[in-house]
């Protein structure tokens, strides 16, 4: 990576075909910024997962997106967002998965949970944010902006290989 | 229907396709393309069908060849855990189902380790 910042910003409806055409951008792009196949595979994993949320439980159609990864002295921090306007009710339930991803002591083992649980329900797979912090092994965030907007984040570090 | 036939329509989408054939102690379902949320109805009736037809025919495993499937999101994963945890759940013994992957394909390796995990001895990854 030759420059300190990398940023990728767009604003778009996220159908399906728009969330493959940009998990595709992301995967290439970040994969040769960090010269990391697999770090771009997990970063458009989680790209193509929040998206996906956001066109299941957006209030409105338009979603906000930005990769931006950072050079620091130790290594790479890579950070995704999505933001969009949502329901009250999805709402709760986010800050619900997210609390007990972010609680978790084993990634793996809520994902397993997780994986279990898609089994019974009906309404979509419940699998998405799990995939992203075990697979993908990010950290995720969420926050409400002052436009109320929902935000949900994935964060990857990583150290210079010596 | 006789017992050569198999009952699974193809699957013939502009960035998604699915056939299946049988050989002689299995049903091999070859997957391709991109499976996202567009697809993920097309996947369900396949696996469906596939689950029907081996079960129908007694063969020994049913087989989703990956090698040529780029990327598979979590609506599609629930898909292929429904059919895992469906079998774990028979009493009867029926067949294995196995993986067919591409290692350069790196959403294979840790997606399908967790389907490993879930399904234990009923899921063999090649």
């Amino acid at each position: 990576m030759n420059a300190d910042t990398l940023l990728l910003e767009s604003s778009f409806v996220p159908d399906a075909k728009g969330i493959s055409t940009t998990r595709r951008i992301v995967d290439d792009l970040s994969s040769h910024v960090l010269d990391d196949p697999d770090l771009g595979w997990r970063l458009a994993m989680a790209a193509h997962e929040l998206l996906d949320n956001a066109r299941k439980y957006g209030r409105e159609g338009t979603v906000r997106f930005r990769l931006k990864i950072d050079a620091t002295k130790e290594g790479y921090i890579a950070m995704l967002r999505v933001e969009n306007r949502d329901h009250a009710e999805n709402r709760a339930n986010l800050l619900s998965v997210v609390r007990e991803i972010q609680s978790a002591a084993d990634p793996w083992a809520l994902y397993l949970t997780a994986l279990q649980r898609t089994a019974s329900r009906d309404d979509g797979s419940g699998l998405g944010l799990a995939r992203i912090s075990a697979e993908g092994e990010m950290t995720l965030t969420v926050s409400v902006g002052d436009d109320e907007n929902i935000r949900v984040e994935a964060t990857l570090e990583r150290g210079r290989t010596p | 229907m006789s017992e050569g036939d198999l009952a699974i329509r193809d699957v013939n989408l502009e960035h998604f396709s699915a056939h299946a054939e049988r050989e002689p102690t299995k049903i091999v379902a070859r997957l391709r393309g991109n499976a996202d949320q567009l697809v993920r109805d097309e996947l369900q009736r396949i696996i469906s069908e596939l689950h029907t037809e081996a079960t129908r025919l007694g063969v020994r495993e049913a087989v989703l060849d990956v090698r040529d499937l780029y990327f598979m999101n979590s609506s599609c994963l629930s898909v292929i855990v429904r059919w895992i945890t469906g079998q774990m759940k028979c009493a009867i013994e029926s067949y294995r189902i196995r993986f067919t992957c591409n290692a350069n394909l790196r959403w294979q390796k840790r997606s399908l380790q967790a389907m490993a995990t879930l399904g234990g001895a009923l899921v063999v990854i090649d």
